[in-house]
This record gives structure tokens, sequence and C-alpha cells, in this order.
């Protein structure tokens, strides 16, 4: 067999074909270069984005309420519907509901030394969203005080504008920690007046939280009017950016901190370029199938006269497609396979380029690229056979 | 192997009226296992449309050709493959060598299309018999045509075969050359048991006939 092809290659071999033969191979080496380095990139997005490497303290938490305008003020919360559908992205990991206090509360001091007074509401939420849970973070009837988690916001207010303005002295946080006040809240059913004090500080929600057990209580005390629909809430995403989530906070008519929810359009775009460039590579790929089942032809009937006396000498169907396919199929394979080497070494000098700016991506090719590499193979193959086949068929002494 | 034609006639000659006088055309016609068959005819009377309808290069003809009984032009490609490399040696009108290939690739391309048929020595002891052994490694394209008439002769004995189809096989080779090629064909066509088909310009006595027509 390996005699006959010898013979066989000496037979079709010629000069002519040569320039040929290089333009095709070169045109495929470039389309399967184009579509592996779209799958990589595919890939490095996915990792960039979604990644272990740069997600680790990725976890956000999301206040969301409802984007007010002139048509829809006093419209009511967030409906169980859209509750429902929000828990059902696959971004959200956890949905908490703000539960409001439905009466009205003021704070004031306990001391003529040091007056004040201030009207409050407040908010209460499950203790999984809080960024920080104080060490007696409920509360009983019984209990001395009422402990309450305010803004970190707030006491950066009073200190670096509120009390400089006034004359009045600073305070740490472990110094507000000490100061009891008074809660007045007041009802339809009564009133009443606790003790409380600050329990903690919270970067995270814009809030003054209370225990879930105390606004139960209260609620259920001295609330007014009927329950409504919750008018904000807290959402645990690994991906804040998300544009699946924004879209649906967009299209509900919802709106989330903006600052965290920015890169949200970028990432959309990105996602747009690099589905773009998959989608050229693919293209590419089709062209060059094309470009090359239209060179193994043309080649194949520049040689038609060699072909036709090989067969009238009694060459059969399969002994040539059989030597044609070995003659052009695993030039293609190593094309494929150089393009997949070049996409390693440039991944791998992506990584370390990458890596200087302390961004992380793989230093290897991701299993994706591997298999498309080798589903181009199979389609190389596919072609290649299907091409040499019916050149071979219609061969007219056959 | 026994070939069979009836009513043949080659569709370009119908309106021709060749048929009339003809022991082929448009008659019955049965060549055995082993026959020397001698089919005479002048030019134009379609010797080597013949030799191309038993080659199965061409079908465009009226009436049946059968090899074995079975049609020619029912064979599939496969089953036509197998007639041209193991069951029919054939020396073209036209020679048909690969120019760029020596006189022995040539040859031995056709032992390696089939099952090897021939000993180790055989294609040099044939050139030999045919004063072309120190031709054997020369490109047959910047042979003479009287040289490539001879290789195209030993790359007919050289596959394995039932029937030699030969179309003016000595058209280029001078009397010596040609009782040379003869000898050889008559040596190994009786070796084989083979049968023997020669298509030419004029009657001749160069083997024992066992029918001779004119076409």
């Amino acid at each position: 067999m390996q005699a006959l092809h010898l013979l066989m290659g000496k037979i079709l071999h010629s000069r002519k074909g040569r320039l040929r033969a290089w333009m095709g191979t070169l045109g495929l080496g470039i389309a399967a270069l184009l579509l592996l380095i779209a799958v990589q990139m595919q890939a490095d997005f996915s990792e960039l984005l979604e990644g272990k490497q740069n997600k680790e303290d990725n976890t956000q938490y999301l206040v969301i309420n409802r984007q007010l305008n002139n048509n829809n003020l006093n419209a009511g919360g967030l409906r169980e519907e859209e509750l429902a559908a929000l828990k059902k992205l696959p971004e959200v990991s956890a949905v908490g509901i703000m539960q409001p206090g439905y009466f009205k509360a003021s704070l004031s001091s306990t001391s003529d030394r040091f007056p004040f007074y201030t009207d409050v509401s407040f908010e209460t939420v499950s203790s999984d969203f809080l960024d920080e849970i104080p060490e007696h973070w409920t509360w009983q009837e019984k209990d001395d005080y009422v402990p309450i988690i305010v803004p970190s916001l707030y006491l950066d207010l009073y200190n670096f504008q509120f009390a400089l303005a006034q004359q009045l002295p600073q305070l740490t946080p472990e110094v507000v920690k000490m100061i009891f006040f008074n809660i007045r809240i007041q009802g339809p059913k009564g009133e009443l007046v606790l003790k409380g004090k600050v329990a903690g500080f919270s970067d995270r929600i814009q809030s003054m939280l209370v225990p879930q057990e105390f606004m139960q209580w209260c609620n259920a005390r001295f609330a007014q009017g009927e329950k409504r629909n919750p008018s904000r809430i807290l959402i645990k995403t690994k991906d804040a950016t998300s544009p699946v989530l924004n879209q649906f906070l967009e299209k509900n008519q919802l709106q989330a901190d903006k600052e965290k929810t920015r890169f949200s359009k970028y990432r959309e775009i990105v996602n747009w370029i690099a589905g773009i460039s998959g989608l050229s590579g693919l293209l590419m790929l089709v062209f060059a199938a094309l470009v090359l089942s239209l060179f193994i032809q043309l080649n194949i009937v520049s040689k038609q006269d060699e072909i036709r006396l090989l067969i009238q000498l009694g060459a059969s169907p399969q002994q040539m497609i059989g030597f044609l396919m070995k003659k052009f199929f695993p030039p293609n394979a190593i094309i494929v396979l150089i393009a997949l080497g070049l996409v390693a070494i440039l991944q791998y000098l992506l990584f370390g380029w990458l890596q200087k700016k302390t961004i992380g991506v793989s230093a290897w090719i991701s299993p994706l690229t591997l298999i498309t590499a080798l589903l181009l193979i199979l389609l190389m193959g596919v072609v290649n056979r299907i091409a040499i086949g019916k050149s071979v068929k219609e061969n007219p002494t056959l | 192997m026994l070939i069979r034609l009836q009513q043949i006639i080659p569709t370009p000659l119908q309106e021709k009226q060749l048929a009339v006088d003809s022991d082929i055309w448009g008659k019955e016609c049965l060549f055995s296992s082993g026959e020397c068959i001698k089919i005479t005819a002048a030019s134009g009377r379609g010797k080597t449309t013949l030799a191309h309808f038993l080659i199965g290069l061409r079908a465009d003809y009226s009436g049946t050709l059968t090899i074995q009984e079975k049609k020619l032009s029912n064979f599939s490609a496969a089953e036509m493959a197998i007639w041209r490399r193991e069951q029919l040696g054939v020396v073209f009108q036209d020679l048909r060598l690969f120019p760029h290939l020596t006189i022995r690739e040539n040859i031995e391309l056709k032992t390696y299309l089939a099952p090897r048929h021939i000993g180790e020595n055989t294609v040099e002891w044939m050139a030999e018999q045919l004063g072309i052994a120190d031709l054997l490694n020369t490109q047959a394209g910047i042979c003479s045509y009287g040289e490539q008439q001879r290789a195209a002769i030993i790359r007919a004995l050289a596959q394995p075969f039932a029937w030699l189809l030969l179309d003016e096989p000595f058209s280029h080779l001078d009397k010596k050359n040609q009782q040379q090629a003869i000898t050889l064909i008559q040596s190994v066509i009786a070796q084989r048991g083979a049968g023997l088909i020669l298509l030419d310009l004029e009657s001749d006595n160069h083997f024992s006939y066992h029918q001779s027509f004119q076409l």
C-alpha cells in the first residue's frame, strides 16, 4: 500500500499546483487560528468576569427598590411575582425582605447635659444580610434596651460635618455604643418609651436597623394601616454587573446601587464584542472550509487525466479515496494543531502580561478551545472526504 | 471467463451501415476462456471503440456485452476496478503510460494495484526479453515510441489477467522486436491459461487463433 501511495503521489505531484496548495493551506491556517482565538477569548472573558480567581470576594449585596417617577408615587412596594422572578435569576443567591416599621418613632437624649431629639424610622432584615452582627442582636420584652444598627455614614456625617460646624466633640464608634437614649414609639393604639443603644455600624445598609423580634412586636402593637408589600429588598449576588440582572431591574422599573451596577453596560459591550469575534471566526471557518473544498476539487480536476488513467488501469474508488484522503487530510489536521499551538503560546504570553497587572487568567488554553480544535479536525476530515468522494465518483471513466 | 457480444452496434456507427458486412457489429460472438481471438479491421471500423467497450471505458452502444453472463454496463465501480486490474490486461493503442514515471514505475504500478502476481525479478526478465532492461529507470516520456510500446506490453503482462487485450500492439516494432514480444506474450498466456484478443489492421499468424473476425 505504501509503495502504491508513493507512486500515486509521484503521479499527482506537480509544480504548478504547489502555490495553490500553499495558499489554500495558509487560508485554512488563518481561519483556524482566528476561530480558536475567538473561542479562547470567550473563555478568558468568562474567567475574568466569573472565574473564582477574580471573584473570591465579589459577593455583593444590593438594596433594590422601585424607581420613583410622577406616575408611581405611593404605588406600593415590590409585588410577589417580581420577588419570585428575582429569586429565580441564577445571579441572585439570596433575597432578604427589608421590613419597615409602620409606626412613628423618635430618639431623644436621656440626659439634659447633651440634649437631642430626632424623628426616625426603623427597618429590619434577616441577620444573614448584615455585614457585622452585634454581640446581642435580638430583643425580648424583658430586655433593658433595644439594640440599633446605624449606617457608618451617619457617624461620619456627625464627626466630619456636624460636630465641626456646631463645635461639638467628635465621637468614636466605641463611645457612641456606650450612649443610651430614649426611643418613643407612637401609634393609634398608644405609645411607649424604651431605652435604646447603638449596637453596631453598617457600611452595607443605609438604614436604621432593629432586631426582627422588636419590629414584629412593635408592628403588631402600634402599626397603622393595612399590611403592605416590602418597599425595599436586599439581594445577595456574586455578579452585581450581570447584564441579565440589570436588564431585569430595568424592565421591572426597579433600581439598585448605581455604583455597584455601573459596569453592567461595559460587560454587555464586552460580551457583544466577544460574540461578534466568535461569529466572525466561525464565518471565516465556513469560508475557509469552502475554499479548502474548492481547492481540493480544483486540484483533483487539474489531475483529472492522471486520475482517469489510474482508474482505467484498475485503481478502485476506495484506493483513490484512501490515497487522496492520506494526501490531503493530515496536512489540514496538522495546520489546525499548529494554530492550536500558537493560541497556547499567545495565552501563556497573555497570562504573563496580565499577571503583572494583577489580572488573573489561566496560563493554559481552555478545554473548550481544545474541544473546538478537535471538532475542527473532524470537520476538515468530513470536508475532505466529501470533496474527494465527489470528485472521484464524478469521474466519467467510472 | 466468457465474453459474449450480442448485437453490439456503437451509437456513432449506427447510421453508417457498417454493421452490414461486419462479423462483430450487430452479430452474436462468444469468446471462451483461453481462446486466441484475432479481429482485423481497416482504420475507422471501430477497433479501438470495441477495445474501449471491452475495457468498460465506453458504453455508448446498443446490444449487450456480458462478462460471465453479467452485463458489463451493470458492473459497479468496485467490480469494474477488479475487471481491469485482475482479469483484463490491456495494451492501449496510444499506450497510456505516465510520462514522468520511469518505465519500471509504470510497470510496477500495476503490480501494486492488485495483489502481487509475479516474482521478484520477473519485470527485469521480461524487460531483458524485450531489450529494454537498461531503460527501466528512464522516464517513459523520453523513451522512443517503440520502447514505450514494449514497456506497455510488459505492464499488461505484469498484472493478473484472464484475458489479454492488445490494440495494435506491434505498430512501432521492427520484425525482431515484434517476434520477441510475440514469444513473450505466448509464453505468459500459455503459463496462465489466459485468452487473447488482438485487434489489428492486417491479418497475421502471430498466434494460433481459435477465431478470426473482420470488424
